[in-house]
């Protein structure tokens, strides 16, 4: 169906809904289109494959040991970061252990590390940690914060009086941690899960580094080797599935976690657990965790830059580099947050079905790897649009689709906060609609605009997968500068690069510790 | 001259009729209340007028121009309909006095005779550079009138402004912007679903029922001669005793005189129970003969409040109204 079918099908079912402006639309299907691209894409790519052909490529050893490697990891990294997340959330929230809001910043600091930086600081100091157990040590150590950011908000909002309750009906200490806390942390904790699975399906980088070979790194390889389109496309629906059932997973239990989220009005501080004698062996733990996830990458860095700058080092190209890379995110935040702004609009002011369906368009991103949305814009450029091939353009394109669902759900929620009633009011005065939303709504969402933009500039900083895939010959970005070097094995010449990275990252990493503050204050 | 004068409206949203036939006429100058039970259409009227909603049929007028005949509808920026929203809706990111100019041109946004003016008929100055966070909540709704006014809107709706205030500062609030109001001789339509609200401020009031005005008229012809049951009920207790003809005749609590028991009274009844307030007391009574009459209910003054179980003799008021009996309603 081209745009304008859809756009002719889209006017006649928002006909009950005569008070969307046209414009708004127009922009909102253009935008939920774009994202779609990439998915629409590989679809036809594998279609183009007769099903013997099918059947050659996804039933062989090859694919059943990436399916066992990716589907093993899954399980036994979301188990991990659980574990490890919630005992670090329930140790800095509930017990006596001292300096609570520094463990916060450190806990959470981790996810300033882009994955392929860590992986980068264990390999380069232990050659030998390679494949299953490797790759499950980094991605716990780099996806722990995922669980420990909404445990460690339920646990500060949680109603003491459900402790108290079950000491007062006799159950000991750990027993009343084990049957009301843990339960209470529960679904916190399975949302955070879900999104490190999303995560593991994408990364590319950090396994590409530990040779621990899943769908991801397979996918790139292939169009490494050769452009076999069909076999990637193949594997990359593969991941499409398994993504979009933890997706669902992910979406089911966001309905049932406002369930969850009891007695926000609890005035009272949580009651801490005195440790005794476990609380040397619990101060412990958390600074192995953090010298493991937070000390060791940086210490890599700091080394080998030690190391490297007594050889010589480019530091023009680092900085050549870095004015590419800010560029670029500059542009990947602007258009994303423009695009975003209309599906935004259309979904809070105008909700109908068909602006519930371009919001969710807009969402698919979320079940596309890096490496799918790259391959996809390449397929999609070779084939249709010849002169767009290695421009700047498409990798801006490639940065909008897959940071347009950050973007989106960052513009929503500050659009939510904002009464309808105001332009209502404007427009009463004497304003136009456009003027009235110009005058009122639009000056106060732009704090909100300004974070999402932000949000994206910054994951655009470190993205990987799709830069190396869609960068103009001679385009150089921090990631790729890293990666080049890092693969070289010139560990020196790459940690500048990653630190440079790591450093503008920490930002936005703070600014989530902010939040789970200013939320539960 | 009528401000406003809507016929025929009708409006549903999707299967569900919410305005079917309404009439209203609103002389200029006038303060209009529309009184309802929650869910009435009362605000879906408003937003009509205001030109939020686009009517289904019927047609509105404001001031000399048609703005809405269910085909061609004058947009909202165009009506001069001043709007004051439930919960006043000030801009968040400007302060008072800016919240004031905000519909004025350009030009006397920045001079401010106009929003020198209102600051001072409503009672706000020294708040000029407030924000509207640092306002209490009659100050707010004081300011959102005030911003409504500016731009001298033909006539402006009030969507019950006074609900979201303490009861204190919600009696101060009303006779303020009442106040104001008949000073600067706008036309005003009040939406409330409190009838003591419609009573008190409006010239006119018009009684909103399953999607058209049931009763209209002054607040006296509409608590003293109700059209039926159903509006004598809605604008306050009610005694609705059965004639011989069949019809009714209300008499209002405050009508029936209570007296020491005595020979040849209308009737004798027993007080059931009293709630008292201070300045009066609710009585309620079960009368002695005939023994299967309805309960009544008195208002007595707050000095001169019987005891449960007292027995009183009534005295019939001298002129009662009659309700036509058929004007029931489900």
């Amino acid at each position: 169906m081209s745009v304008a079918d859809a756009t002719v099908a889209l006017r006649r079912r928002v006909r009950r809904s005569p008070r969307t402006p046209l414009g708004l639309l127009l922009a909102g299907v253009a935008g939920a289109a774009l994202a779609i691209v990439p998915i629409v894409f590989v679809a036809l790519e594998a279609r183009g494959v007769s099903a013997s052909a099918a059947w050659h490529l996804l039933v062989r050893p090859r694919v059943g040991g990436l399916l066992a490697n990716t589907l093993g990891l899954l399980a036994a990294a979301t188990v991990t970061c659980s574990v490890v997340g919630v005992a670090a959330a329930w140790c800095v929230e509930r017990t006596d252990v001292p300096w609570r809001h520094g463990w916060t910043v450190l806990l959470v600091l981790p996810l300033a590390v882009p994955e392929f930086v860590s992986s980068f600081g264990w390999v380069s100091f232990f050659p030998s940690m390679r494949g299953f157990w490797g790759a499950l040590l980094v991605t716990t150590l780099a996806y722990y914060p995922f669980v420990y950011l909404p445990a460690a908000a339920m646990l500060r909002a949680g109603d003491p009086a459900l402790e108290e309750t079950a000491q007062s009906l006799g159950l000991g200490r750990w027993r009343t941690f084990w049957r009301v806390s843990v339960p209470q942390v529960r679904l916190a904790a399975l949302g955070g899960a879900l999104i490190i699975a999303l995560h593991l399906l994408a990364e590319y980088g950090a396994f590409a580094q530990l040779r621990f070979p899943t769908f991801a790194t397979e996918i790139y390889a292939e169009y490494q080797l050769g452009f076999d389109g069909a076999s990637a496309a193949l594997l990359s629906l593969v991941v499409v599935a398994i993504s979009i059932v933890v997706l669902g997973g992910e979406l089911g239990l966001r309905g049932r976690g406002r369930y969850a989220r009891v007695g926000g009005g609890a005035a009272r501080r949580p009651v801490r657990i005195r440790l005794g004698r476990g609380r040397p062996l619990a101060i412990a733990g958390l600074v192995a965790l953090v010298a493991l996830a937070l000390g060791l990458p940086l210490t890599a860095l700091a080394y080998w830059i030690a190391q490297g700058s007594s050889s010589t080092l480019p530091s023009g190209s680092i900085v050549g580099a870095a004015g590419t890379t800010f560029g670029l995110a500059a542009v990947a935040a602007l258009t994303t947050v423009a695009i975003a702004l209309p599906i935004a609009l259309l979904a809070v002011r105008y909700p109908t079905p068909l602006s519930a369906l371009l919001e969710r368009c807009s969402y698919v991103a979320r079940a596309l790897p890096g490496v799918v949305i790259g391959l996809a814009l390449v397929s999609f450029t070779v084939r249709a649009a010849r002169p767009l091939y290695q421009t700047s353009a498409v990798l801006v394109l490639a940065y909008v689709i897959l940071f347009l669902p950050l973007a989106l759900a960052a513009a929503r929620a500050a659009l939510a906060q904002i009464s309808p009633r105001l332009e209502e009011v404007a427009q009463s005065l004497g304003d136009r609609p456009a003027r009235a939303f110009a005058r009122t709504t639009l000056p106060l969402l732009t704090p909100g605009l300004a974070a999402a933009a932000s949000l994206v500039f910054l994951s655009t900083v470190t993205e990987l997968t799709a830069t190396l895939l869609l960068r103009p010959t001679g385009t150089e970005t921090l990631a790729t500068h890293f990666w080049t070097y890092a693969s070289a094995l010139s560990y020196g010449a790459a940690a500048p690069y990653a630190a440079v990275m790591v450093g503008v990252s920490a930002i936005p990493t703070y600014l989530l510790v902010r939040q789970l503050d200013a939320r539960t204050s | 001259m009528n401000a406003v004068s809507v016929s025929g409206l009708a409006k549903a949203f999707g299967a569900t009729p919410v305005l079917d036939g309404l009439e209203l006429e609103v002389p200029a100058g006038s303060f209009v209340a529309v009184l309802g039970a929650s869910g009435c259409g009362k605000s879906t009227l408003l937003r009509v007028l205001a030109g939020f909603e686009r009517a289904d049929r019927g047609c509105v007028r404001i001031g000399e121009v048609v703005a809405d005949d269910g085909v061609r509808r004058l947009p909202a920026s165009r009506r001069r309909v001043g709007h004051v929203p439930q919960e006043g809706a000030l801009f968040p990111h400007l302060d008072v006095r800016a919240n004031i100019a905000f519909g004025l041109p350009r030009g006397e946004r920045r001079g401010g005779a106009r929003v020198a003016e209102l600051i001072a008929s409503l009672g706000l100055a020294g708040l000029e550079r407030r924000r509207p966070h640092e306002l209490s909540g009659g100050q707010q709704q004081r300011v959102a009138l005030a911003r409504a006014l500016a731009p001298r809107p033909t006539v402006v709706l009030l969507d019950e402004p006074f609900s979201a205030l303490d009861p204190d500062l919600r009696d101060r609030t009303r006779t303020d912007i009442r106040a104001a109001l008949g000073e600067l001789g706008t036309t005003t339509i009040l939406v409330t679903h409190d009838q003591d609200e419609a009573l008190s401020l409006a010239d006119h009031v018009a009684l909103l029922r399953d999607g058209r005005i049931a009763q209209a008229g002054t607040p006296q012809e509409l608590y003293r001669t109700p059209a039926d049951v159903d509006t004598a009920r809605f604008l306050g207790d009610a005694n609705l005793l059965p004639t011989t003809d069949g019809g009714l005749m209300l008499v209002r609590p405050e009508d029936l005189r209570l007296s020491p028991p005595e020979d040849g009274a209308w009737r004798t009844a027993v007080v059931t129970s009293v709630e008292y307030f201070g300045h009066d007391a609710r009585v309620q009574l079960r009368c002695e003969d005939p023994p299967d009459a309805p309960a009544l209910i008195a208002r007595t003054t707050g000095g001169d409040t019987p005891d449960v179980g007292q027995r009183v003799s009534l005295a019939l008021p001298p002129a009662a109204h009659l309700v036509p009996h058929s004007g029931t309603r489900g």
